[in-house]
């Protein structure tokens, strides 16, 4: 791992969202990597600010907000300095997104294959004519097939004349994905791409993610509050809470010798097959408001083993293993 | 680093499903369109009314052969007769001849002025609507200015600077229309900038402009058809205004409102040279109306289900 260059790496980013009275911090000093060819898990609660970092990677905070301090550097180039045209080149041929709600992230006025075909011209990768690569030449049609029998739709041909609303949302979001996919990104960010699926669509959704990973061999950023997707999906997790990091380290390290008090709640609050229970664990209390942070660490308040000091200072960044870093004053 | 198409379809077994089903074929979308005039009796009454008028001035000059513009006083304010189907006018011109004549004038204008007006108002919306802040604060304030004046007045103004004209009343229905339109645009922009297949084509990297035009407007079509539509018909009664006031089209160019300024004068004597072009424009303006209201009727299923209630 330390012998390879990281494909995207976040320095202390800080993401604001200013109101006339206060300044509202969602991302507050996230700091993390990814290799190529990697999938990390983003998790954390709704408001934890996961979308926010997500956004803040390709520059699309827009008004009220804004990065206010970190560096983003995507392949050694810092994103935050780039101008809006040289981020629209970088947004959907090397880093592509992919949204929550696939019934709502297709035009509903035009046919599905049209769409593709529009992102496929659009962003023709010089060199890399889209996503299979070799001798043979495709021709934009033959290609906007391809992708789809890639993620997994069996009948392209008929599927391109169908319009959004004709297909089911897990077809929907193969679509997106063949999309995202279109120009080989580097970089995918899957925003909490199977919330909206039934538990078999989602199954095979994360599969396909996986199959993507190792075929073409693009570094998924996976954005999820499901914490059995990310058991299945990624190769390193990183535990967010109110727009800090809590945890972060190899998915099993993390899965199965959780630190912070925070992960291993997440964890007891998640049914598993295995364990009959009566009722399941609960975090007591609800994620703090933006407006009325606590002093010290984020957490304390609703933390079983809160210390005093817990209260009062900011918990450092611990590597308690190699590769598994939690911020905690448990641990220090 | 290829996939290959036969590994996907083993791996996504659970999908064979998706093969088998069929969909429907969807009609053609003029077939719907007509099934929805023909469904609903005014908007059937209406497109019958407006294809009428246009078989009308089509072909209508055809029935007799006199001249819109040559005078024969001899002739001058005879009564409808076979010979002359609306009567004459006090200077013998048929009166059938000059409302064929003029409905084909005032047609011309209100359509390519709302053309042209929606054009332009729906570009101006679209930048107004899609980048907001400085840009959009400007074209607005225009926009209300030229809102502040009732359109008759506005129209009157712009005559009077412009001069008169058939391309005059043209412009003059344009910039009467143009605010509308790009009110209209702004509002539908703004709306359809929030869905999140907007996001989702600028996080892929697509250009303002394509978004605008590609993504946004084909989903703010419908209300600027209908928009249109409506727009048409009070064009008509606009330029036929701005021509009875005589300020727009001039004589002897027959255009309704001139033929309705000409036959003031005789209304006692000759009734018939206001009456029928009265009727013609009242008879065009019910069919745009009705048929406007069909188009909307399909076009936005949901709300003509709301007006029904």
């Amino acid at each position: 791992m330390s012998v390879k260059e990281p494909l995207l790496s976040v320095k202390q980013l800080k993401t604001v969202f200013k109101t006339r009275e206060t300044e509202l911090v969602a991302v507050d000093g996230i700091h993390f990597d990814i290799f190529p060819g990697e999938i990390l898990g983003l998790i954390g609660e709704s408001g934890s600010g996961k979308t926010v970092s997500g956004l803040s990677i390709l520059n699309l905070i827009s008004n009220p907000g804004c990065v206010a301090e970190g560096e983003i550097l995507f392949k050694g180039r810092s994103l935050l300095n780039l101008s809006e045209r040289e981020m629209r080149e970088i947004r959907g041929r090397e880093i592509a997104y992919i949204f929550q709600d696939p019934t709502t992230s297709l035009n509903p006025t035009k046919t599905v294959g049209w769409q593709i075909h529009h992102i496929l011209s659009a962003k023709r990768r010089n060199g890399r004519e889209g996503f299979r690569s070799g001798n043979e030449a495709f021709s934009l049609k033959e290609r906007t097939q391809h992708l789809l029998a890639d993620v997994g739709i069996l009948s392209p041909e008929k599927v391109i004349s169908l319009y959004p609303h004709n297909l089911s949302g897990g077809m929907l979001q193969r679509i997106l994905i063949a999309m995202a996919l279109g120009s080989s990104p580097d970089l995918i960010i899957a925003d909490e791409p199977t919330t909206n699926l039934d538990v078999i669509v989602e199954a095979q959704i994360l599969k396909l993610f996986l199959k993507l990973r190792d075929t073409v061999g693009s570094a998924i950023l996976f954005i999820t509050h499901d914490i059995g997707v990310i058991a299945e999906t990624c190769d390193r997790v990183i535990v967010l809470y109110a727009g800090k990091i809590m945890e972060r380290g190899d998915i099993d390290e993390v899965l199965n010798h959780p630190l912070h008090p925070y992960t291993v709640g997440l964890l007891q609050s998640s049914p598993r097959l295995e364990e009959e229970k009566e009722k399941l664990y609960q975090i007591k209390g609800e994620l703090p408001s933006l407006l009325e942070l606590p002093k010290g660490c984020r957490f304390s308040p609703r933390c079983d083993r809160a210390l005093p000091v817990c209260a009062e200072t900011l918990p450092p960044m611990i590597e308690v293993q190699k590769d598994h870093f939690v911020s905690c004053h448990l641990y220090v | 680093m290829s996939l290959l198409i036969g590994g996907s379809s083993s791996n996504m077994g659970t999908l064979a499903s998706q093969k088998d089903s069929k969909v429907p074929k969807r009609p053609h979308p003029v077939r719907l369109l007509w099934e929805q005039i023909y469904q609903s009796k005014s908007a059937l009454i209406g497109f019958m009314i407006v294809v009428f008028v246009f078989l009308l001035i089509a072909f209508g000059s055809f029935l007799y052969d006199y001249s819109p513009t040559k005078m024969n006083i001899a002739e001058a304010l005879r009564p409808p007769s076979p010979a002359h189907l609306f009567g004459t006018d006090s200077m013998g011109r048929d009166v059938f001849t000059r409302i064929i004549y003029g409905t084909r004038i005032s047609l011309f204008m209100s359509f390519s002025g709302i053309l042209l007006a929606a054009l332009i108002g729906v570009v101006i919306g679209l930048i107004s609507g899609y980048y907001g802040g400085v840009a959009d604060n400007l074209l607005m304030r225009v926009s209300d200015f030229l809102f502040a004046f009732p359109s008759y007045v506005l129209a009157l103004f712009l005559m009077v600077i412009l001069g008169f004209g058939i391309q005059n009343v043209l412009f003059a229905i344009c910039l009467v229309y143009v605010p509308i339109f790009s009110r209209l645009m702004r509002g539908m922009t703004q709306l359809i900038k929030a869905e999140q297949f907007v996001e989702a084509n600028i996080t892929l990297g697509m250009s303002d402009v394509k978004i605008m035009f590609l993504e946004i407007l084909p989903n703010a079509v419908s209300p600027i058809i209908v928009q249109g539509t409506i727009g048409i018909a009070f064009a008509v009664v606009l330029e036929a205004g701005l021509s009875f006031l005589g300020l727009g089209v001039q004589p002897p160019t027959p255009s309704l409102g001139i033929i309705l300024a000409d036959g003031k004068e005789f209304l006692r004597m000759a009734p018939w040279i206001v009456g029928m072009t009265g009727a013609m424009i009242t008879v065009m303006l019910l069919g745009f109306n009705l048929l406007g209201d069909g188009v909307r009727d399909y076009l936005d299923p949901k709300l003509a289900r709301e007006i029904r209630r």
